[in-house]
């Protein structure tokens, strides 16, 4: 049993928000596998103190588990009587209900803080094995619950849960476009930038504090870096033809980017504030999309220098490029699982565009999406979930890696693309 | 009806050097500027938009006429020329813009090739992201897949 406090509000300064919220709609599909383990998350108590919180705890905490595919989370309806916090627990009615886990939670206000404390329960062997205590800013109630997600997934999988993270994504509705952040879940949606000019390829910075960014304002191409919290941005690169598809370093210092101004699309590298142009590539062909490994040390890309497109993989330091994938005549926009060995991509069969997972060991190819238009997939920091965009349906999809669910993310209005998952807030060790 | 005829069998050298005697009403008067140029009852400079094959940035035979009656007016009025260069929604965005630039630097060359100055040239792909019809068949992609003359 370990018992842990942490306050994890002051990491979280505002995202600065342009124009209306604009909630996405989730919906998830999928996820009663028979393997998916059973849980109930008792409703949380209200301890008092202050005003009331406004976050369903036990909503947010049973909806993160059931997108994992790995939980089956029990609806109140179907709970016995839940034991009140910090009391013996008599486990044999979520025994006879075949319920593995149970978690029980408190909140208690205090000023503009709510403290969330939770216990999680083995039924089976009947005994509490971890409780802890979240501190977060009252703003800031949803990723407390977040938060304990990611503890009780961790306690119970191993895993670190990254339930307390966020996506980028890009709405279009006709011409208008919003750069939009929300959690991980697709609440809380805040548009960090609104033009009418396209915005595409966000990419976070390792601390999840900026985000690079391609927009066409002024009607040509530059990549920006904005600050989330400030929404103070700058223009990194703005040279005449494409400066597009910016992937932040691993150690915050770089972007590597796709620029023409030579020619042809190459990847480069430059420095987070505009200076350090270095030249990594040289074909005739289109290269582009550039990803960096975990360890930050390669890159793979997109080249068609063969005739049609296709991954490669080189060392950052420049050099000679490796071609990774030949199973078909397409497959782009690649980018590592936080293992290192995994790669998310898109590649074309015979139901179209369609999001893959190629094991750079084996060599093998994973379709991971049914759609024909799937494109833009990214990790999440934990390596459990990906997330790509429908351009069928103009929808987001969240997969589970390992198992059979999926949520969908839809905009009230408009198409909603161009995901891009961020990597864990919260520092380790805390 | 007969100018189409002289402009058709005109190689882009014979028009290269025509360009330099374009004082008005020279050797074919008007049509110099490719003013008159007519396809299928359209003048030609009408004609700002040409199509692409699936993947491709291959300047169809249909289009070249096109461009070079537009060639003969960029070279007359000395103006100022972005060419966009635009894909269907199939395929990864950023790969999209690469392709987008080759068919805008496809029709670069072409113009080029026919006289126009490369310094009055400039190239805009917008890739996928600008759709001429929202649709997710082939009629609307065979619209998408486009370079668009802006002058």
């Amino acid at each position: 049993m370990k018992f842990k406090e942490m306050f994890v509000g002051l990491l979280l300064t505002a995202v600065l928000s342009v124009g209306a919220k604009a909630e996405l709609i989730i919906q998830i599909t999928g996820g009663s596998t028979s393997s998916a383990i059973p849980i109930a998350i008792a409703p949380f108590e209200w301890a008092g103190g202050g005003s009331p919180p406004s976050a369903d705890y036990q909503q947010i905490i049973s909806s993160n588990l059931q997108r994992t595919g790995e939980f089956r989370p029990f609806p109140t309806i179907d709970q016995p009587i839940p034991p009140s916090y910090g009391s013996t627990v008599d486990y044999a009615p979520w025994r006879s209900r075949q319920i593995q886990h149970l978690v029980v939670g408190r909140i208690t206000a205090q000023s503009n803080r709510y403290q969330i404390e939770f216990a999680l329960h083995d039924v089976m062997s009947g005994r509490q094995v971890m409780t802890d205590r979240v501190t977060v800013a009252s703003k800031d109630e949803r990723f407390g619950a977040h938060t304990v997600s990611d503890l009780v997934y961790e306690e119970l999988t191993g895993v670190r849960g990254a339930f307390a993270t966020r996506i980028a994504f890009v709405t279009t509705n006709q011409r208008a476009n919003t750069l939009q952040i929300s959690d991980s879940d697709g609440f809380n949606a805040k548009s960090i930038l609104a033009t009418n000019d396209p915005i595409l390829s966000p990419s976070w910075s390792p601390d999840g504090k900026q985000l690079a960014y391609v927009s066409f304002e002024g009607n040509k191409p530059s990549i920006y870096v904005q600050d989330v919290g400030s929404g103070k941005r700058t223009k990194v690169t703005n040279f005449p033809g494409i400066n597009g598809a910016p992937a932040w370093s691993p150690d915050g210092k770089r972007l590597a980017v796709a620029l023409s101004k030579d020619g042809n699309p190459e990847i480069y590298l430059v420095n987070v504030n505009g200076g350090g142009l270095q030249r990594l590539t040289d074909s005739p062909g289109i290269d582009t999309e550039p990803a960096w490994s975990p360890d930050g040390g390669s890159i793979i890309f997109t080249s068609d220098r063969t005739g049609n497109p296709q991954v490669y993989q080189m060392p950052a330091a420049g050099g000679t490029a490796t071609r990774l994938t030949f199973e078909g005549r397409y497959n782009s926009d690649a980018s590592y699982a936080p293992d290192g060995r995994n790669i998310v991509l898109v590649t074309r069969g015979t139901n179209g565009y369609q999001v893959a997972v190629f094991d750079s060991q084996t060599k093998g190819m994973q379709l991971v999406s049914r759609g024909s238009l799937d494109e833009s997939p990214s990790f999440s920091p934990n390596g459990k979930m990906i997330i790509y965009a429908a351009g069928t349906s103009g929808t987001l999809t969240v997969v589970a890696t390992d198992y059979d669910v999926e949520t969908r993310l839809t905009a009230q209005t408009g198409q909603v693309r161009d995901p891009a998952w961020s990597p864990f807030l919260i520092p380790r060790g805390q | 009806m007969k100018r189409r005829e002289v402009l058709g069998f005109l190689g882009a050298g014979a028009l290269l050097s025509l360009s330099g005697c374009s004082s008005k009403g020279g050797l074919f008067g008007r049509g110099v500027d490719g003013s008159d140029v007519m396809i299928d009852g359209r003048r030609a400079l009408d004609i700002k938009v040409i199509y692409f094959d699936f993947d491709s940035s291959e300047i169809l035979p249909e289009f070249r006429r096109v461009l070079s009656a537009h060639a003969l007016q960029l070279i007359s009025s000395k103006k100022r020329i972005t060419i966009e260069g635009h894909t269907d929604e199939r395929g990864t965005r950023e790969y999209n813009i690469g392709l987008g630039e080759r068919r805008a630097n496809a029709v670069r060359s072409y113009l080029i090739a026919e006289g126009v100055p490369a310094s009055q040239i400039t190239t805009l792909s917008f890739g996928e992201e600008r759709p001429v019809d929202y649709g997710h068949n082939e009629t609307a992609w065979a619209k998408n897949r486009r370079a668009v003359l802006d002058y």
